[in-house]
């Protein structure tokens, strides 16, 4: 019992974590990047992200996973707010399975570049 | 002119580009709800953090910019 209390703490803990340094990434890189990737478009020309395809990858999977961990946390609590608390593992597993496939949305799109 | 240059896409790319400014705004404005900022005993004010964090927003666009397209359009060269 004391096991799987410790188990959730940590969970918890890891799930704030994460949805504070996401809440930091949108917050500071997603308008430079809606403005890049969906008004400008243009194709990138000597940028250093086209020189370094590494760090490319690591920039789009730190604000794509950051960004959704935080949009489902914000969701996962809106919906206790909508009288959903009674179900709260049913509401986690919904919005981590959704987390889920967002994140393997994101790596196939990394995967692709 | 791009393939997604279109009225509709151009407006919903501005929509979230919105939705995004409001979300770091509010986040700016909670911050110094969660960690207040003390120089000796004098409770720095949100309005200050508010504004240094979105000094901070500015330059973190600013370096995408400059990853992006590289360093000589800051300089302007």
């Amino acid at each position: 019992m004391k096991d799987l209390k410790s188990k959730q703490a940590l969970f918890e803990a890891l799930d704030w974590g994460i949805f504070s340094i996401g809440g930091i990434i949108a917050a500071f890189l997603l308008p430079a990047t809606i403005v890049v990737t969906l008004l400008i478009q243009q194709p990138i020309p000597k940028g250093p992200l086209a020189n370094i395809p590494a760090l490319s990858k690591l920039y789009l999977f730190l604000f794509l996973v950051g960004a959704a961990w935080h949009a489902m946390h914000r969701i996962r609590f809106v919906l206790y707010g909508f009288g959903l608390s009674r179900y709260r593992r049913g509401v986690t597993v919904a919005t981590m399975v959704a987390l889920a496939l967002i994140i393997v949305f994101a790596l196939e799109v990394i995967y692709s570049l | 002119m791009s393939q997604f240059a279109m009225a509709p896409f151009v407006a919903l790319s501005v929509t979230l580009l919105a939705f995004s400014l409001y979300h770091s705004i509010t986040w700016f404005l909670l911050l110094p709800r969660i960690q207040p900022m003390k120089i000796g005993t004098v409770v720095l004010s949100g309005k200050l953090a508010l504004t240094a964090n979105l000094g901070g927003l500015v330059v973190a666009s600013l370096l995408i910019a400059s990853l992006v397209y590289g360093v000589q359009i800051l300089s302007a060269g």
